[in-house]
């Protein structure tokens, strides 16, 4: 579930490892601390927003000091996809990697990880109102920026989704 | 109206990357898994926090580069605005092929391709390789090499990136030069960097491989060995021109029984010195859980095919399918279900082997309408058992596939109602909101 989410937030394999551990080891040294076991999914899944969260931040200020673009490349599905959904892909990670750390983390659970608003904002210790403006935000971009890429509308529409 | 149908293509392509995106990502093996928890093991055992010198120097060190760090900044800002004013286009010439449609090239001769770009880069494909030009724009290029060896010359620029698309492999290129190849019979992927860095990343233990000036690096899918050597620079020379010798050489790098094989795990000779137990089969389903898949496959292809087939357990049989199928063996691995169909027809894994023949059947090509009817006759008779959720999901993705969106859609919504919260979740939504 974490390493899952990990990756398809950060996109990187190792990353997505490095990131797992870092959230069973925090889990790990406080579970002590958790006095309802029922609770123990959504106390892993806050753990891990929060470190993902951090990290995300983490690799924007790297980029600044690095003076370059981070190369962070889309491993998902690399032995089992054909070329064409493999560049998808990465096209998609792309525009995934220019949203804000918060809009994207948002995006990610609520899309692909299909947690609800509420489990989002307790997971995300904001008010649910704050996750639904920063969904409709993040759709809203990802969008835009779909519609510029003329690559992108071009891949599609020889697939299924792209017919009328 | 045109905004409105453009927004609203958009909205149905952002769903469908979305999905894409979200079923494409390939579960974690339990060697991955298991590697995971070592590690995590040693670490709470050590009981040491995560990198605490870097933090300690980044709070100290950090004050004091600040302000360099920020004139730098806003000098490469300056910079790279410069550069962006002066976009220049990626064009090409050709010696020795043609383009096709698609951008695949196409060998006139027996020479070899030669690609030259207007910007100082060279690509140069041995003859009888196979290799594709899917992209090249302003922001770089995007080759794909299908089988065989191509040297890269690529002239470093900033702005522009170069990706290698070689079989499961992608190597990121800034500017460098470099040979590499993709031997898809021995599933082995071969890079040789001569200069520069680059980025390799797929199905390799690490996730992504950085390799530096000098550096030889072989994956071997087969036998999952993973080696990275220096070259001395007497090799280097020779191998710029002659790419065929390099593939006689690589094999040193490894040990004989790993590389040498043609077919890897396949054929595997009787010299072998495997004897402890030859007669007996080891638990597979241990050798599983340990990420030596290979192994079970050599002991299948030691005491034969049928052998194992007929005398492995219900527990070893699961292991053995599932070893064949991570192996991309998909005859091998329906051939271990089946039996463990005929063989155990009242163990719990008889049932979920119907699950996995559809599993099996998609990784072959053309197996989405078989694999189909395996999920059915789960479902017919799983009731709730634990796949069913999963078996539903890949029936949903199937009917989409091949009938359409409005025989699935009755699938999403029944998946919906049984599980709102499942992994297809997601796509069963974006389906209903599709159609």
């Amino acid at each position: 579930m974490v390493l899952r989410m990990a990756k398809r937030i950060l996109g990187s394999q190792s990353e997505a490892e490095d990131v797992a551990q870092e959230v069973f080891y925090r889990v790990f040294r406080k579970a002590k601390l958790l006095r309802e076991p029922d609770s123990l999914r959504s106390f892993v899944y806050a753990c891990a927003v929060r470190e993902l969260k951090t990290e995300l931040r983490r690799r924007k200020l790297r980029a600044w000091l690095r003076f370059d673009k981070p190369e962070v490349l889309a491993c998902l599905g690399s032995r089992t996809l054909d070329v064409e959904s493999r560049d998808l892909l990465r096209r998609f990670h792309g525009l995934l990697e220019r949203l804000a750390a918060r809009d994207r983390l948002v995006f990610v659970l609520r899309r692909m990880e299909s947690m609800t608003v509420e489990e989002i904002a307790a997971s995300m210790e904001m008010s649910e109102s704050t996750v639904k403006r920063s969904m409709a935000h993040a759709s809203s971009r990802l969008s835009h920026w779909i519609a510029a890429d003329p690559g992108l509308a071009g891949l599609l529409d020889g697939a299924r989704w792209g017919n009328d | 109206m045109t905004n409105m149908t453009d927004e609203s293509k958009a909205s149905r392509t952002l769903t469908a990357l979305t999905e894409l995106y979200g079923t494409s990502l390939e579960p974690a093996t339990s060697a991955e898994l298991d590697r995971g928890l070592d590690a995590l093991l040693a670490r709470v055992a050590s009981g040491r926090a995560r990198r605490p010198k870097l933090i300690r120097w980044s709070l100290v060190g950090a004050t004091v580069a600040l302000s360099t760090l920020f004139a730098l900044k806003v000098t490469s800002v300056v910079h790279r605005r410069t550069q962006a004013l002066e976009p220049i286009a990626l064009t090409y010439r050709i010696d020795g092929g043609s383009v096709l449609e698609g951008g695949y090239l196409r060998e006139s001769g027996h020479a070899g391709i030669n690609v030259f770009f207007n910007e100082g880069s060279k690509l140069a494909l041995t003859p009888g390789t196979r290799g594709r030009l899917r992209a090249v724009d302003k922001e770089g290029a995007l080759v794909n090499l299908e089988h065989g060896t191509a040297s890269f010359q690529v002239t470093p620029n900033h702005s522009r990136r170069w990706l290698v698309d070689v079989g499961p492999f992608l190597v990121t290129v800034k500017g460098t030069v470099f040979t590499v190849s993709w031997d898809p019979l021995r599933e082995q992927f071969e890079l040789r960097l001569r200069q520069g860095h680059v980025v390799v990343s797929g199905p390799v233990s690490a996730g992504e491989i950085a390799l530096r000036t000098g550096q030889h690096l072989i994956v071997n899918l087969a036998t999952t060995a993973t080696v990275i050597t220096e070259d001395n620079p007497e090799q280097e020379g020779d191998s710029v021109t002659a790419p065929e010798q390099q593939a006689v050489s690589a094999p040193r790098l490894q040990p004989p029984s790993e590389v040498d094989n043609p077919v890897g795990p396949r054929r595997v000779p009787a010299s072998v010195p495997r004897t402890a137990k030859t007669a007996d089969l080891r638990p597979w389903s241990d050798e599983l859980a340990r990420g030596h898949w290979d192994r079970i496959l050599e002991d299948v292809e030691r005491i034969g095919v049928e052998s194992a087939l007929s005398k492995a357990s219900s527990k070893d049989l699961f292991a053995l399918a599932d070893a064949a199928r991570y192996r991309r063996r998909p005859d091998l691995a329906r051939a271990a279900l089946l039996a463990e169909r005929q063989r155990f027809p009242e163990s719990p894994r008889s049932l979920d082997a119907l699950f996995l023949l559809g599993r099996t059947e998609e990784s072959r090509e053309g197996g989405a309408a078989p694999a189909l009817g395996w999920y059915d006759e789960y479902l017919a008779h799983a009731g709730a058992g634990a796949l069913v959720g999963e078996a539903l999901g890949r029936k949903m993705i199937l009917t989409d596939k091949l009938q359409g969106p409005a025989q699935a859609r009755p699938i999403a919504e029944d998946y919906l109602r049984r599980f709102p919260k499942g992994s297809y979740a997601g796509s069963a939504r974006a389906l209903i909101r599709a159609h």
